[in-house]
């Protein structure tokens, strides 16, 4: 069973929008759609583990709360400033979560 | 007692009222007899010198330091610790021990909570701090819905030090005080010093650094207070650098915010750290 916290993005949310529809005009059945969703946490675990090279680092100025229960780290922070060789974001609130996992960890 | 510096310090802990007078008596006593037996051994010159200067030195005030007062309670109500580590904040669950702790910014105090309702708080520097924090931490239990009683307070344990003003002489110390003092070391660098009553336990090292365990702040002061006159006979001067680093350490204790020098090298670590962030 992999990890099913990336449904959560952009991406796992499209999708999921796009399969309801599907049910309601009845073009796939609802098993059908929770197999797809499976797929997709599994295509998507093994390829940010695997395919993604690019790494960015960033700099909170304050945590405000960290929690860690049942194996998942949640911190909240807040005015973050993220850093890409020359590109910076700024932003005022950032919440991870992440996971253990041989390799498998994610940021929401 | 006096508390100074936000209950960091308990200063002029030997300076205080009738009991402190006399036992500045006995350390002046001390400290002549101290002075007698060197020029009577005639050792080198100038550790002759360095003991006058010490003796005369107008205050032999001694500040005791609290690093970590710890005390327990118990909330009266059983807790699910699962839903206090999912709902609340700065808390780390670890299954395997079944201990929840729970931290707090102001005052610094790290709790540990267990599911029958028993919490210990660490981390704090006075009796009062102690306090506050635990009843920070019920008062969190509390908002979480939990119906929260603030029973059995008590202050478990006391950690001070306290930096004399010379070196000690730590085996003939042992030997004299067998009964009451361990030095073992290939165990332990200082001599462990057992005080029945009032309950402490002190090592005592050879750089003149003592730290005390005692269940309560009292206890502390009476133990360094009672050790005093015992290693004050067993003391030997400083080497100049050790007394100079002596100085500077304690005027630090005491004027944390005027020190210039230490703020300067302060900023300057931090501003290498940004730097240091920076580059990563």
């Amino acid at each position: 069973m992999t990890y099913q916290l990336y449904r959560n993005t952009t991406l796992g949310n499209t999708l999921q929008e796009t399969l309801d529809e599907l049910i309601q005009f009845q073009q796939i059945s609802p098993s059908a759609a929770l197999k797809v969703l499976l797929q997709f946490d599994r295509a998507i675990n093994t390829a940010l583990a695997s395919k993604v090279r690019s790494r960015i680092s960033f700099k909170a100025n304050k945590l405000n709360t960290y929690r860690f229960c049942d194996n998942v780290w949640t911190f909240l922070m807040s005015d973050v400033e993220f850093k890409e060789v020359q590109e910076f974001v700024q932003v005022d609130k950032l919440k991870i979560v992440a996971c253990d996992g041989r390799g498998e960890c994610g940021a929401v | 007692m006096e508390v100074v510096c936000g209950g960091r310090f308990l200063s002029p802990s030997f300076s205080e009222s009738s009991s402190g007078d006399t036992t500045r008596s006995i350390i002046d006593q001390s400290q002549m007899g101290e002075q007698e037996k060197v020029s009577a051994v005639m050792e080198e010159e100038k550790v002759i010198k360095e003991e006058d200067v010490e003796v005369k030195d107008p205050e032999p005030v001694l500040d005791i330091i609290i690093n970590n007062v710890v005390s327990s309670f118990s909330v009266a109500s059983h807790l699910d610790l699962h839903h206090l580590a999912l709902h609340g904040n700065n808390v780390e669950l670890r299954k395997e021990n079944g201990v929840l702790t729970m931290k707090l910014r102001k005052p610094p105090t790290t709790a540990s909570i267990w599911s029958s309702g028993k919490i210990t708080c660490t981390g704090s520097t006075s009796e009062c701090q102690a306090r506050i924090s635990g009843r920070r931490i019920a008062r969190r239990v509390q908002k979480m819905g939990y119906n929260v009683k603030f029973r059995n307070f008590r202050i478990v344990n006391v950690l001070g030090t306290c930096s004399l003003p010379f070196a000690i002489r730590i085996t003939p110390f042992s030997l004299k005080h067998r009964s009451a003092a361990s030095y073992e070391p290939e165990l332990h660098p200082g001599v462990t010093y057992r005080i029945e009553h009032p309950k402490a336990t002190l090592k005592i090292f050879s750089t003149g650094s003592i730290t005390v365990t005692a269940p309560s702040i009292n206890n502390v002061q009476n133990a360094i207070e009672h050790i005093y006159p015992l290693v004050r006979e067993f003391g030997k001067a400083r080497s100049e650098e050790e007394m100079a680093e002596y100085h500077r350490n304690q005027a630090r204790k005491q004027y944390p915010m005027l020190n210039i020098e230490e703020m300067e090298d302060e900023m300057s670590s931090s501003e290498v750290e940004d730097t240091y962030w920076e580059h990563v």
